[in-house]
């Protein structure tokens, strides 16, 4: 069988989009309520976890992205009083790379989709 | 003059009536059925009008008729979409018009904008317990006049810029004018003309808006399907055959896409937000996740859609093989 580039990297993207898509749902039912727990005491993300409290799935996704926030922003967020750095300390650092990993990742993708997008279809 | 009150969840012509009649003489309660013929009919919907008589007077005055006549286009208006009703209540007047990948990206718009508005009723109705417990005598004037301060100040950061849409509290007059009264369902004249006119847009247009991502991914599934049919007329097998793969494979490349790189765009406008200082907090920072999940999922589902069906042609060679 020979494949083309197009018919390539359709394998390729579609390992990739199965792969992104575990991620998320491992974050979003796995680990989001253990990360969670290091913050109790943290008034801005227990409002964030009121808004999105109906346990739907767009509510794990948002909640996800908060504290992502919190993690690949923290000096920013540090700053701003959002967060502190004892309550950062606190999180293991195993538990951390899921997120952040999963930010870069995800960014990855971002750039990788625009990309393609303007060089097919623009170019 | 009777009152105007908005019912909120769907309830019984009964209960209503005994919740909202204070006293229980006859004579107003036959008055009360006769202003609210409207209801007659089975249980009261949301966003449905209820007349409440005045404690005197028996005689239907000019105002009265003149409620009974909105009361009755509001119910038209509501049987042309009874969920209209329910948006309504809701103060939903953002419907929603990122229609496919888009809504897609965000995990619907709509739902975002919900919570949004629940919380602001929850401040609201935290203003109106704070009034009753100083009403009752329960609270002290100046401890009710800080608790209220503190209260609108977070309304104020609730209701800052855009999120001020679907609250129908664009407008510090018409704020105050609600707040001001005990029971915010109560209806000034003033205000039931505008009722009226929203009730029949949103009536009209809900029915499309309302379920954005689902009218996105049914348009979707339609022109999938639009283009098997086409290739599957009679003497085309082989293409027929080649567009069930190629199809289906954009389509759900399209939509799981549009999932993936909406939640992504999300996490990355976020951090671009917070590092160009453009978003402040809360809603802010939200609105900043809102508008690149939206990008995400345009983006997504359109590369998505390529992805898959390229992995559709793959798919379908490798099964003619």
């Amino acid at each position: 069988m020979n494949f083309t580039l197009k018919q390539a990297a359709s394998i390729f993207f579609a390992i990739d989009i199965a792969v992104s898509l575990w991620i998320l749902w491992y974050l979003k039912y796995r680990k989001l309520e253990e990360i969670e727990r290091y913050f109790t005491k943290n008034i801005e993300l227990q409002r964030n976890k009121r808004f999105w409290s109906w346990n739907k799935d767009i509510d794990r996704k948002w909640r996800v992205s908060f504290v992502t926030m919190y993690l690949v922003a923290s000096k920013e967020l540090i700053r701003r009083g959002e967060v502190t750095e004892d309550e950062l300390a606190t999180i293991p650092s195993a538990l951390k790379r899921w997120f952040v990993w999963n930010f870069y990742w995800g960014t990855l993708q971002v750039i990788g989709v625009f990309t393609w997008i303007v060089w097919t279809k623009v170019l | 003059m009777a009152q105007a009150y908005i019912n909120e969840r769907t309830t019984d012509l009964l209960s209503l009536k005994s919740r909202l009649l204070t006293g229980s003489s006859r004579q107003l309660s036959e008055q009360f059925d006769a202003l609210n013929l409207h209801l007659r009919h089975g249980l009261v919907t949301p966003g449905q009008m209820v007349i409440i008589p005045d404690d005197y007077g028996v005689a239907c005055t000019a105002d009265d008729a003149w409620l009974m006549r909105h009361a009755q286009e509001i119910r038209r208006g509501l049987e042309q979409d009874a969920s209209a009703g329910t948006a309504v209540i809701n103060n939903y007047d953002l419907l929603q018009s990122w229609l496919g990948y888009g809504s897609l990206g965000v995990g619907s718009t709509t739902s975002a904008w919900a919570r949004h508005l629940d919380e602001v009723r929850q401040t609201l109705e935290e203003v109106e317990r704070v009034y009753q417990q100083f009403k009752n005598g329960n609270l002290d004037r100046n401890t009710f006049i800080q608790q209220r301060q503190a209260l609108f100040k977070r309304l104020d950061v609730q209701l800052q810029g855009a999120a001020r849409f679907g609250t129908s509290l664009r407008t510090h007059t018409s704020l105050k004018k609600i707040l001001g009264i005990s029971t915010k369902s109560y209806l000034h004249k003033s205000e039931i003309v505008g009722y009226t006119q929203r009730i029949r847009s949103i009536a009209q247009t809900s029915r499309f808006l309302g379920k954005g991502t689902y009218v996105g991914l049914a348009l979707d599934v339609g022109a999938a399907g639009l283009a098997i049919k086409q290739a599957c007329m009679e003497g085309r097998e082989g293409q027929c055959e080649r567009a069930k793969y190629v199809e289906t494979g954009r389509l759900v490349g399209g939509v799981t896409a549009a999932a993936m790189v909406g939640a992504g765009t999300a996490n990355t406008t976020q951090r671009l937000c917070i590092a160009l200082r453009i978003a402040t907090r809360g809603l802010g920072k939200l609105g900043c996740g809102i508008i690149g999940a939206a990008a995400g999922g345009l983006g997504g589902g359109i590369a998505g859609g390529a992805v898959g069906e390229g992995f559709g042609d793959v798919l379908y060679e490798a099964v003619e093989q």
